[in-house]
């Protein structure tokens, strides 16, 4: 490592940009302990340890990413860590005994962060060598997991390593992620071009999407083993979006649509849980003591928070099953309100922004396909769970990105925005400022 | 190949499609915070239980003003009136709301905001806790005395509709119970095969008898099967479908009078032939119209009456029977009071409610009282009918009903309860020319209606008419 250009840019105005932000995620923290302790909200024996240890997380996270990416663009580590910020406090305030564990989580987090964007801005472009690998990967955890799984409320996604229990889905969606986009960056040509010319004779791009098609459905056949209905939306969401972006082509939008409508009638024949949600997302009030019981308590909450909502530890969401992992929003909803509950689809508006702006600063193709996926994975799985919250869908049970109560889910999230701004980093024009 | 212009665009319609998806949650989460406010009242939601221990919830009052629910300072709900406990109903942390504790629970704990803007500001962004507004009823205490005190310890209920408005004026339903008294007796009362918490006034539903044939006769006059005059003969039965209905259910039975004596008389055999001539089609219509088949829409907790039981046939014997109001027939006393009120008030429902106004600090600040008016029947058919029944006091049919220079309407009914006995019903209005109330009253097990309830109905009468 050179220290001298890296010496330049430690003073880089991204990074400066991002110390106003990170700052402003530490207030926001503080502003919600003392809200919490305003509202004579019983806290953590520990909660200013795990205040004070959020903080500094904070502030490493930001100083590393000053030494190892200080070109990566400002919006994205910040985004993050206010979303972690929002987090940290509903899972203090749902779930008291889980909140240095989440702040523990985070601390480990934002090290990996710094850790995959010191290794993606130098080597991303290696991870290209992992493509095929990782869908083999991918698989090989989906059968494990298959295997020797835990379930968990009705779906088995969960592996026992060494005392710790590992949502397998989270990191199959990082293998699927290096996936998608080693196989778009090969094939994006073919893809786009609907057929292909060789010796005179014109072959249909069948064989070319063929290895995607099969590799996709047997991720899916073992997802469907495991009754992860959210992950499968999000997949095939990803996939599609994906596909979008590297040919440009509307129809693999629509294919992907028709698949995920197929998917839902599919689910819904076959598996009763499906259709029991399905059942209960059309009319959640007609078992509202029973099967609608956690939907009816989520809209309970959601509407009490009104326009302003009712204060950070005024409201009941407690009474919402799972309101720290799966029904986070909605429990947003209840104490922020409106203003609350916007502002946060509103930073993942921007770190979706930031991670597409990545991509386009990016250079070279897998780069660009890489970024584009990477903050379409993030935004899409929020999207899903938030719109499952509101009722704008039926309930799948998947967290929300750096928010929700959860080990697997905020490291690899963080691992996805590390990967992010060490593109972002290494493809920032060498004489700018 | 990754064209770099095309790329970008690409993105571009991903972020343009990013921002619709936000818009439809940003308009999702409006839908629900905003607008869903039925959310925060619905008893499943716990919620509500915070409410129960408000001490700043608006008081409960009379149209004088006078106390009907207030909480002290120690936070506990106080009800003076028991006669008015099923219309003013309970808030209680066991047993959730009820009555117009429920119905208006946003006003009373402030949560709407309590009527101005500045108390919504204070309540949305200031947090400041908002004491709920007062709420006026329509309820007249003397209307309300009179109701209770006549119908005293004998089980039905009594409603008061003022006809011009829907305005009720008194309901009162026997057995009562204490709602402040919930906490501690909650299960007994529950349990108490009486049903002391069922409101008769609304949900009680009883064979109207033949205080139905008000409604069978308006649905023959607006189809012209039938005119005041037309002689009508009964030879002693009538038999329809091989199924004997006696004119014996009356001394004037037996002969040939015209129809309107048969009104007044209340001949069953006469009806019973009249409803197979309108037929089921007309009849169901005139009933509907009146509100049978559906809750009526009203304040509170309403249940629905009906012409006859869900799923069974149709046939001519029931038609004969419903005709003379027996059959299936199962009326609400608010229902039967809705069908005087109506004919009395021209042919045109007033919608029946219980909230006359809102106030802060004394000051009325929200109107409750505007409802729509629907008319049910022609003017014509409302008068003669208005005729028919000022027939029946006239012609000595009910009790203790005059009034010293008013004329009062009233239609007496005597319906077999189906265990042995037969409630007591009368429905009237006065005075006739001008209606300004309409009653119904219904006593479980009474008797004779035009001996057991039409005094009853005289005294809520003369109560209302010195208003």
């Amino acid at each position: 490592m050179t220290l001298r250009p890296a010496g330049r840019a430690i003073a880089s105005r991204e990074r400066n940009t991002e110390l106003a932000l990170v700052l402003a995620s530490g207030a926001f923290a503080a502003v919600a302990w003392r809200s919490l302790a305003v509202a004579e909200f019983a806290m953590p024996a520990n909660s200013g340890r795990i205040l004070t240890q959020f903080l500094i997380s904070g502030f490493v996270g930001h100083a590393g990413l000053r030494i190892v990416a200080p070109r990566a663009g400002p919006h994205l580590y910040a985004a993050a860590l206010l979303l972690a910020a929002v987090g940290l406090a509903f899972v203090v305030r749902l779930a008291p005994g889980q909140g240095q564990e989440q702040a523990n989580w985070i601390t480990v987090g934002t090290g990996l962060m710094v850790f995959a964007a010191w290794g993606s801005s130098r080597h991303y472009r290696k991870l290209r060598q992992f493509t095929y690998t990782a869908a083999l990967a991918a698989i090989a955890l989906l059968v494990i997991t298959g295997v020797f799984g835990t379930t968990v409320n009705g779906a088995r996604l969960w592996l026992s390593l060494g005392g710790h229990t590992v949502q397998s889905t989270e990191l199959i969606k990082l293998f699927m992620l290096v996936f998608l986009a080693g196989f778009l960056a090969d094939e994006a040509a073919v893809l786009s071009a609907g057929r292909l010319r060789f010796g005179g004779r014109t072959y249909s791009a069948l064989p070319y999407v063929a290895p995607l098609l099969l590799t996709w459905l047997m991720t899916m056949a073992a997802l469907a083993m495991l009754k992860d209905l959210g992950s499968i939306a999000l997949l095939v969401l990803l996939a599609m979006s994906a596909l979008y972006v590297a040919t440009g082509r509307v129809r693999f939008v629509l294919a992907g649509a028709a698949l995920l409508a197929l998917t839902a009638v599919a689910g819904y024949a076959m598996f009763d849980h499906a259709r029991a949600r399905i059942d209960v997302w059309r009319n959640p009030f007609a078992d509202e003591q029973a099967a609608g019981y956690q939907t009816v308590q989520s809209l309970y909450a959601i509407e009490a928070g009104g326009i302003t909502g009712e204060g950070l530890g005024l409201g009941e969401p407690q009474g919402i099953p799972a309101a720290e992992t799966d029904y986070v929003f909605s429990a947003i909803g209840e104490e922020l309100g409106l203003a609350g509950a916007a502002g946060v689809i509103m930073v993942y508006l921007v770190l979706l922004f930031a991670g597409l702006r990545v991509a386009m600063r990016c250079p070279e193709a897998y780069g660009r396909l890489l970024a584009a996926s990477a903050s379409l994975l993030i935004a899409i799985q929020a999207a899903i769970i938030i719109a499952g919250n509101l009722r704008l869908i039926p309930t799948t049970g998947i967290t929300l990105p750096f928010v929700s109560y959860g080990g697997s889910s905020l490291l690899v999230n963080f691992v996805i925005v590390g990967l992010l701004a060490g593109i972002s980093s290494a493809s920032a024009p060498p004489g700018q400022r | 190949m990754l064209v770099p212009g095309e790329f970008e665009r690409r993105l571009a319609s991903v972020a343009a499609l990013s921002l619709i998806a936000a818009s439809v949650m940003f308009a999702a989460l409006a839908y629900w915070q905003i607008f869903r406010t039925d959310l925060s009242v619905r008893t499943g939601n716990p919620r509500v239980l915070a409410a129960y221990s408000d001490p700043g919830r608006g008081r409960i009052l009379d149209r004088e003003g006078n106390i009907l629910a207030e909480t002290l300072p120690g936070g506990e709900r106080y009800y003076p009136d028991a006669s008015v406990a099923h219309v003013v109903g309970y808030i209680d942390s066991r047993f959730g709301m009820h009555g117009v504790e429920l119905a208006f629970n946003d006003l009373l704990s402030g949560g709407a905001g309590g009527g101005s803007w500045g108390a919504a500001f204070d309540a949305e962004f200031r947090r400041a806790s908002v004491s709920g507004l007062d709420l006026r009823l329509t309820i007249d205490p003397a209307v309300q005395a009179a109701a209770a005190q006549a119908l005293g310890s004998r089980r039905g209920a009594v409603v008061a509709l003022d006809p011009r408005n829907g305005e009720v004026l008194a309901m009162v339903s026997v057995p009562t119970f204490d709602p402040g008294a919930l906490g501690r007796n909650g299960e007994a009362l529950f349990t108490d095969p009486a049903a002391p918490l069922l409101n008769r006034a609304t949900q009680g539903r009883y064979p109207p008898g033949s205080t139905f044939k008000t409604v069978t006769a308006a649905s023959a006059l607006e189809h012209g099967v039938i005119t005041p005059g037309t002689p009508v003969t009964c030879p002693g039965e009538i038999v329809v479908d091989g199924f004997p209905i006696s004119c014996h259910n009356v001394p004037q039975g037996v002969g040939t009078y015209p129809f309107r004596d048969a009104f007044a008389y209340s001949v069953n055999a006469i009806f019973g032939q009249l409803g197979v001539e309108v037929g089921w089609k007309w009849l169901l219509d005139t009933a509907r119209r009146f509100g049978f088949g559906t809750a009526l829409d009203f304040t509170i907790e309403t249940a629905p009456s009906q012409a006859y039981a869900p799923g069974s046939s149709l046939t001519k014997v029931l038609l004969a029977s419903t005709a003379f109001g027996q059959g299936e027939l199962q009326a609400t006393p608010l229902q039967m009071a809705v069908v005087a009120a109506t004919i009395s008030n021209g042919g045109e429902l007033a919608a029946p409610h219980l909230g006359l106004d809102a106030l802060r600090d004394g000051e009325p600040v929200r109107d409750l009282g505007t409802k729509g008016t629907t008319r049910i029947l022609s003017p014509e058919v409302a008068a003669t009918m208005r005729d028919l029944m000022v027939a029946v006091v006239a012609n000595g049919q009910a009790n203790g009903v005059s009034i010293p220079g008013v004329t009062v309407a009233g239609k007496t009914g005597t319906a077999e309860s189906g265990h042995g006995t037969s409630h007591a019903w009368f429905i009237a209005f006065a005075p006739a020319g001008a209606p300004t109330v309409a009653v119904a009253v219904v006593v479980e097990d009474g008797g004779q209606g035009g001996v057991v309830a039409s005094p009853i109905a005289g005294s809520v009468l003369r109560a209302a008419v010195q208003r």
